[in-house]
């Protein structure tokens, strides 16, 4: 899908008056508060638009993967989930290893992240 | 379009099941010990029906049955009716009991829901409807156990209810007093005149009555989600 497209379905999702108020560089958790009820319903939609077949975990895989002690525990990703996590955002976003609290991945989680998602899913 | 009864071999749950399949609703559903009224039960839906043994006191019967439900056999409705009576003293040492009845009464229907729900939420369409009782709301001697958890599943199925609204999934309780069925004349025993007496109706519910509302709401013609549809027999529920 094109941006545009996934900014569109967010805009709807989200009941944006004007599809034009996403920046595409900007996370749609942290800078549009993007809900969780708002992400299920933007991933089904991206679903149907895409044509793909994914779970909302699919698409934002982090939440799942933070519960997965061989990737996540005792507070700090392990080594297999910090290469997990580069694999995910592999060409699209740099690690630099410093801070991957969640908070700080959802920031990743923009309009240009989610068309680099959809092209690997 | 498909219906999953949990507790089909009820007086209740076959009641709703022979409703549905009369609605054309392809009727599948679970039970526990009455494998002769599962077979009956089962012949009269014709074949195009699928039923299955579950022990809902059993949590890994119960996470078992969850996992086997998929997008291809995910139901249209859901209803949950199986439920155990409990009348004991709170008092002493009740834990045993009182898990034994949480897990039929709450854990396991909202189990099932929280997966059904999930399979529901795509299509954007669903109704779920779990059975409870006015007991949830009218403490009495003895029923502290059952009346919990029948609020633990009415306030389950409330919060639910908004978290899957946008998807056009609706949740309804259906929460009748006394009924005609073989769990309240195993209650009522040889009080049942008594007991009848002291209802402000004078008069039990028949199943044909939780029955026809399970019907309305399937059927669109009560228009609600999240709530609970007290079906008395005269007594106040505030």
């Amino acid at each position: 899908m094109i941006a545009e497209e996934i900014a569109r379905v967010a805009a709807g999702v989200m009941y944006f008056d004007d599809v034009s108020e996403i920046d595409f560089k900007r996370s749609l958790f942290n800078d549009y508060s993007m809900s969780s009820l708002d992400f299920v319903d933007f991933a089904f939609e991206l679903k149907d638009n895409s044509g793909k077949e994914f779970s909302p975990d699919e698409l934002w895989p982090i939440n799942l993967m933070m519960k997965n002690p061989d990737f996540y525990t005792n507070g700090e990703w392990t080594d297999i989930g910090k290469e997990a996590l580069s694999k995910i955002f592999s060409d699209f976003t740099p690690f630099d290893g410093a801070n991957l609290s969640a908070e700080r991945l959802h920031e990743f989680f923009s309009v240009n992240f989610i068309q680099h998602r959809l092209a690997n899913i | 379009m498909k219906a999953l009864i949990i507790g089909g071999t009820s007086a209740i749950g076959e009641g709703i099941a022979r409703c549905l399949a009369a609605m054309k609703y392809r009727v599948d559903f679970t039970y526990h010990s009455n494998t002769e009224k599962a077979k009956s039960l089962g012949e009269a839906l014709g074949d195009d029906h699928h039923s299955v043994r579950v022990d809902l006191s059993d949590v890994s019967e119960v996470s078992k049955f969850v996992a086997s439900l998929n997008a291809a056999s995910a139901p249209d409705v859901l209803i949950n009716v199986a439920g155990i009576t409990h009348d004991a003293l709170s008092v002493g040492n009740i834990g045993a009991d009182l898990a034994r009845v949480a897990q039929i009464n709450f854990l396991a229907p909202a189990s099932i829901c929280a997966r059904v729900v999930e399979l529901m939420m795509p299509r954007r369409c669903g109704s779920i409807i779990n059975v409870t009782s006015i007991a949830s709301k009218m403490p009495r001697v003895g029923n502290a156990a059952y009346g919990s958890t029948k609020a633990a599943l009415e306030r389950f199925t409330a919060t639910l209810a908004i978290e899957v609204a946008r998807y056009k999934v609706r949740t309804l309780c259906i929460a009748p007093g006394f009924v005609d069925t073989p769990m309240f004349h195993a209650f009522a025993g040889d009080r049942r005149k008594d007991i009848i007496k002291n209802l402000p109706l004078r008069e039990i519910l028949a199943v044909d009555d939780v029955v026809n509302s399970v019907a309305a709401f399937v059927g669109g013609k009560i228009k609600t989600t999240g709530t609970t549809l007290y079906l008395t027999n005269g007594q106040s529920v505030l």
